[in-house]
């Protein structure tokens, strides 16, 4: 009981420092909000070719499913997406880790923290605008308790992945100077494959079938998809499965990488 | 029983080299010329509880390396290192709890909110209770007049002001090891002292066994007896400080204020003259026979005032560093 009291207050006091943190940055804040509407240049492309099509539909997407689709997404890549990996840089490389690893609390913490707690104020600045738009469209979404529920586990899902995906990359700079090119690397395929510039349904099947099992679909796509009721049961639980079972995977791998990456660390000097 | 003991560490880097430029970037990606370097060489000392030990050396000499071992940062290549029965580089969170590392030119504070958020944090993280922790603040904050500092934030405050919260922030649960490296870099005088009396007065209020290093000869003189002094990552000295002024400097310097000008042939058959600048002078005579020459000195010639004094500890530091023996008292 007494642990679980500690680390209630240890984690109630990292939120409260992050979150001032972020208050300092509100204008930054601002700008990664705007930032956010190239998905919504997309929606207006897809829906002039949609309009062309026989149907006025692409791969069982019309004018209401393209509006749906990219306003959530609008929605979703801020709840589950995970920006500290510039953090994590400058800790390893210019050595602030050093008092971060002399206090009796793993870093993870501290980034775990800083990854999620600007979530509510984004969603605080998005929401409104987006739900409008959403009402004045006519998008579509189920919204069902039982469907909000198991929206809320995969996005949680999500965030489990881009953390443990942020760690994992995270902890190569504790041997190369260039982790950020990797990282690069991961953001750029994520653009890509997870559905934010282009819906995963558009894509030709063999390579929606690889997706399937790729960690990029859960980060974004299948959140969405659940959203909008597109899924079946059976899509809904395969979902999870590979969602989650890269969530155990990622949360496997980045303690044992940080391990020997703080070994290193310790090795050669810190 | 020792809180600190140092057996034979010796801690080794491997470095990269590279040739400047860009024909030299070129070389080093097809061919790496790595390097090992020892910066720390079979080093032994122990420190007792409650002890505060001064450590010396030139840049480079391994001293922050050392602390860093110690703390737990750096594992040693060779060697045993054990802290309050802690080996420190498994960074067991009951040793993390009992031992603090201040680095003068590191930041430990949340840099773009006021300090006492980083102590809210530590609080918590530290599990300090409240009243404890109301009463350490209220202690520290008499000591370090922390006040006005609180509710800035720390990348507003002065490199000083940031220094006492740093302190503060990292002392707050009470640590009984503290490795202190350069606390005192770059402050003014005043901020020095008071960072100095801080130090003391935690060290005697708590016990606490203390191993700072400092560029300020000042910092050392009036914070410890002993001093560990290394170079190139080896001892060089352990011991009192004032046994090494003795050992290093077996003369000691009269200072005088004549009345009337004075030749250094006269003054010089006192003893080696240092300076001679109008009616002031400052003569080097053998240790045991300072007194009695400050004698002769009064009654053969007119002065107003005679001091005896050590040579400044600086002088001695640098002697030890240019490579004089320090078993041979290579100033005589």
């Amino acid at each position: 009981m007494s642990r679980i009291t500690h680390w209630l207050r240890v984690y109630g006091a990292l939120f409260r420092a992050s979150f001032g943190v972020s208050v300092t940055y509100r204008a930054q804040l601002v700008i990664w909000v705007l930032s956010g509407i190239l998905p919504l240049i997309m929606m207006t492309v897809w829906i002039t070719v949609a309009q062309d099509q026989p149907g006025g539909q692409i791969n069982g997407f019309d004018q209401t499913a393209f509006i749906s689709y990219y306003l959530a997404v609008t929605i979703v890549r801020r709840l589950t997406g995970v920006w500290i990996i510039w953090d994590i840089d400058e800790d390893i490389r210019q050595g602030t880790l050093s008092a971060k690893l002399l206090r009796p609390l793993h870093p993870t913490h501290n980034y775990l923290t800083m990854a999620v707690t600007d979530k509510p104020v984004e969603l605080l600045f998005i929401l409104p605008p987006v739900a409008l738009a959403a009402w004045l469209t006519g998008a579509q979404y189920n919204f069902s308790p039982q469907n909000m529920l198991l929206f809320g586990v995969a996005i949680i899902g999500a965030v489990g992945i881009e953390f443990g995906v942020t760690m994992a990359i995270g902890a190569l700079a504790f041997w190369i100077t260039q982790m950020m090119s990797v990282m690069e690397v991961w953001f750029f395929s994520r653009a890509f494959f997870s559905g934010w510039i282009i819906p995963i349904a558009m894509f030709p099947d063999f390579l929606q079938d690889i997706l399937l099992f790729l960690p990029y679909r859960y980060v974004l796509s299948f959140p969405i998809e659940l959203l909008l009721g597109r899924l079946n049961s059976a899509d809904i639980g395969l979902g999870f499965v590979v969602q989650w079972g890269w969530v155990a995977f990622l949360f496997l791998l980045f303690p044992k990488l940080w391990r020997r990456g703080v070994s290193k660390y310790s090795a050669v000097g810190a | 029983m020792s809180k600190i003991t140092v057996d034979n560490l010796s801690k080794q880097y491997k470095v990269h080299f590279k040739e400047p430029g860009f024909k030299g970037s070129i070389k080093s990606f097809f061919q790496r010329r790595v390097e090992t370097v020892n910066a720390v060489h079979n080093l032994s000392f122990s420190i007792g509880k409650g002890e505060m030990v001064g450590f010396l050396g030139p840049n480079g000499a391994g001293k922050t390396t050392t602390l860093k071992v110690l703390s737990g940062l750096l594992y040693p290549t060779a060697g045993r290192v054990e802290v309050l029965g802690f080996t420190p580089h498994k960074r067991q969170e009951a040793y993390l709890r009992q031992m603090t590392l201040v680095m003068g030119n590191k930041n430990q504070l949340i840099w773009d909110l006021p300090a006492s958020e980083t102590f809210l944090v530590n609080k918590a993280i530290y599990d300090i209770p409240n009243t404890r922790y109301k009463q350490t603040l209220a202690e520290f904050n008499e000591m370090l007049n922390l006040e006005p500092l609180l509710k800035k934030q720390v990348r507003k405050l002065s490199l000083g002001e940031r220094m006492k919260c740093e302190l503060a922030a990292a002392l707050l649960h009470r640590p009984q090891v503290l490795f202190l490296d350069e606390p005192t870099l770059g402050l003014d005088v005043t901020m020095q002292a008071a960072i100095r009396e801080f130090i003391t007065t935690y060290n005697k209020q708590y016990g606490a066994t203390i191993l700072l290093t400092s560029h300020y000869m000042a910092d050392v003189t009036a914070l410890t007896r002993r001093i560990i002094v290394i170079d190139k990552g080896q001892l060089l000295y352990d011991g009192d400080l004032q046994t090494l002024v003795e050992k290093m400097a077996p003369f000691k310097i009269l200072s005088l204020s004549l009345r009337e000008g004075k030749s250094a042939d006269q003054l010089g058959a006192f003893g080696q003259i240092e300076t001679l600048s109008g009616l002031k002078a400052k003569i080097r005579v053998p240790r045991g026979r300072a007194t009695a020459v400050a004698a002769d000195i009064l009654t053969a010639v007119k002065v107003d005032d005679v001091l005896i004094e050590d040579p400044p500890v600086e002088d001695i530091i640098r002697q030890i560093f240019s490579g004089e023996d320090i078993q041979n008292g290579g100033a005589a």
